[in-house]
């Protein structure tokens, strides 16, 4: 079952064409890797995606329902939730805090019932804490969670935005870059960790990445692109022996 | 006794103007929202209640305000509370997707502007002229009560300000709060983790102006008499300087922070007019908040009761 549903993207900035005619289909369960060249589109496919950018044309549908033109919360509340290629911690806040800020539909956030600490505000936060714990376990950051994030390492606060984003439950998780500057071991522990996640909690995965053998071993899919536009796409396998790809990545003419 | 009536007076002015900073700090200490505006808030309070709780002015030569309602002055509380509210709302409805400098620039300049309606809508605010007779609340109860007017007055504003500081505590500490902090942290965070910003910003305004709008109709009530030159931006101004003073995103600062603001500026009142200088002496006042603010800053940029911690984490690049 079809996901995502990316159909004829484009964005220009200036006379620069930046994706052209981008168009693919996530399915459910899927893990896809996006990856290409520097300058191949790959962020500002992204962006538009998660609607930080507003295509010139195409449309973005996300489980049957038209979402080109919803804002990136808009996005996010209905599933899809973004991590960023430079981890964007909220330095002045705990790591606990920066965990409970991604529990959606919190009762609390409302400023009456965060005042009177009334709806029920509390059990929902206990129970919020109680998943957040479960993961900075995971993630070896639960003796750091009173820390502030920008107290952490630039490796940790990578951590950090995949549990947060974790934290969210996401149908759809888009993820920029999470494997750039956390350790081999590390890497490992969480591309396990994302095949189990996949099964337990039904979810979907998309991420940008330069680590091509990260991509190899756990996508189900990969999309190679090139001057913005995909060049080839199918199993880590026909994109790997695409020729196409191998000259785009040496910088040839294709 | 004469001392202790002065510093009832002071410690009034000290309880309205930490509402004020209580607002403020909602704006910039916990959203990180620019806000020029606070006594735009803090007017639209005292001339709300005040035009709500006196009768229509009889007609004579002064008498230009042709309207007057002469309602209960806890009407005119809530309602001056709420108008402020509203302006608030209204005012970010505009501007509150703007940057950090142009909205400060926005809230300044419409700040201003609810000033000049004051000062030019005589038929509703008596204009340039002052506004008199502004009931005070429980006058005549507490007459046969064996404290003077001023206790009790000190009391209530003083209770008022407990109360909003449990409130804007509870919200700071709370999950409202969390994503306020986030938003001042930084807004794609906030959009990406599917917190509506623009949302949560205007409430935050609206919030903030409400309380300022209270510590307006608590100003009016005490005063008897408003006029618009109480309300020229050097008060937003001063409000910023007790909000840093005390500490940006404390609530317990911002209270920190009004009173040595108001002791500065009504104590140095007293100094002698045989000092040398005296005519320069109210200027080399306001001057002296300024070298406070400029102190604080040097020796303890995180203000008196701010989070140094805070200020460190959030300068780090990580590495």
């Amino acid at each position: 079952m079809t996901l995502l549903s990316v159909d004829g993207l484009r964005k220009t900035f200036g006379g620069i064409v930046a994706v052209e005619d981008v168009s693919f289909d996530v399915e459910r369960q899927d893990i896809v890797g996006v990856i290409g060249p520097n300058g191949a589109g790959k962020s500002t496919t992204f962006r538009l995606l998660t609607g930080f950018h507003t295509p010139d044309a195409g449309t973005v549908e996300f489980d049957g329902e038209d979402v080109t033109d919803l804002s990136p919360d808009a996005r996010a509340r209905k599933g899809m939730i973004r991590t960023f290629q430079i981890a964007q911690e909220l330095t002045g806040m705990s790591v606990m805090q920066n965990m409970l800020l991604a529990a959606q539909g919190h009762p609390g956030e409302r400023a009456v019932t965060s005042a009177l600490g009334i709806g029920g505000t509390s059990a929902f936060e206990a129970d919020q804490r109680d998943q957040a714990e479960e993961l900075l376990q995971l993630l070896e950051l639960w003796e750091l969670r009173d820390e502030y994030a920008g107290n952490l390492s630039g490796g940790q606060r990578k951590l950090l935005e995949l549990g947060r984003s974790l934290m969210a439950d996401p149908d759809l998780l888009l993820l920029d870059e999470p494997m750039a500057g956390i350790n081999p071991d590390l890497t490992d522990r969480l591309l396990e960790r994302i095949l189990e996640l996949r099964d337990e909690r039904d979810m979907t995965f998309l991420f940008v990445e330069h680590d091509i053998d990260a991509v190899m071993r756990v996508a189900d899919t990969v999309v190679g692109m090139h001057n913005g536009a995909v060049l080839s796409m199918g199993t880590p396998e026909e994109v790997q022996s695409d020729d196409r790809m191998l000259e785009a990545y040496l910088g040839g003419e294709v | 006794m004469a001392l202790l009536d002065l510093l009832l007076v002071v410690g009034i002015i000290a309880g309205v103007y930490s509402l004020l900073a209580i607002g403020m700090n909602m704006h910039w200490g916990d959203t990180g929202l620019l806000n020029f505006a606070h006594a735009a808030f803090f007017a639209v309070g005292a001339y709300t209640s005040a035009i709500l709780t006196t009768p229509t002015p009889e007609a004579g030569l002064l008498a230009e305000r042709v309207v007057g309602f002469d309602l209960p002055v806890a009407v005119g509380i809530v309602a001056g509370t709420v108008l402020a509210a509203v302006l608030g709302f209204v005012i970010a409805t505009t501007s509150v997707r703007l940057e950090g400098d142009y909205l400060a620039m926005v809230t300044l300049s419409s700040a201003e502007l609810v000033r000049l309606v004051i000062h030019n809508e005589a038929w509703l605010t008596t204009g340039a002229q002052t506004l008199k007779n502004i009931p005070r609340p429980m006058e005549s109860t507490v007459a046969t009560l064996p404290v003077s007017y001023d206790v009790f007055y000190f009391l209530l504003v003083w209770g008022l300000v407990g109360v909003c500081y449990l409130l804007f505590e509870r919200m700071s500490n709370g999950p409202f709060g969390r994503v306020l902090h986030a938003i001042r942290e930084n807004d794609d965070v906030a959009l990406a983790l599917g917190k509506d910003v623009t949302q949560f910003k205007l409430k935050s305004f609206a919030i903030g102006a409400g309380v300022a709008g209270l510590a307006g109709t608590l100003w009016a009530h005490y005063v008897y008499a408003i006029s618009p030159v109480m309300f020229l931006p050097s008060i937003t101004f001063l409000i910023w300087a007790a909000v840093i003073i005390g500490g940006a995103g404390s609530y317990a600062g911002a209270i920190v922070g009004a009173v040595v603001i108001v002791l500065l500026r009504q104590v140095t009142r007293f100094i002698p007019g045989s000092v040398p200088f005296s005519d320069q002496m109210s200027y080399l006042r306001l001057m002296l908040v300024g070298v406070v603010l400029v102190a604080v800053l040097y020796y303890r940029p995180e203000g008196l009761l701010g989070n140094a911690e805070r200020l460190q984490a959030g300068t780090s690049e990580g590495d």
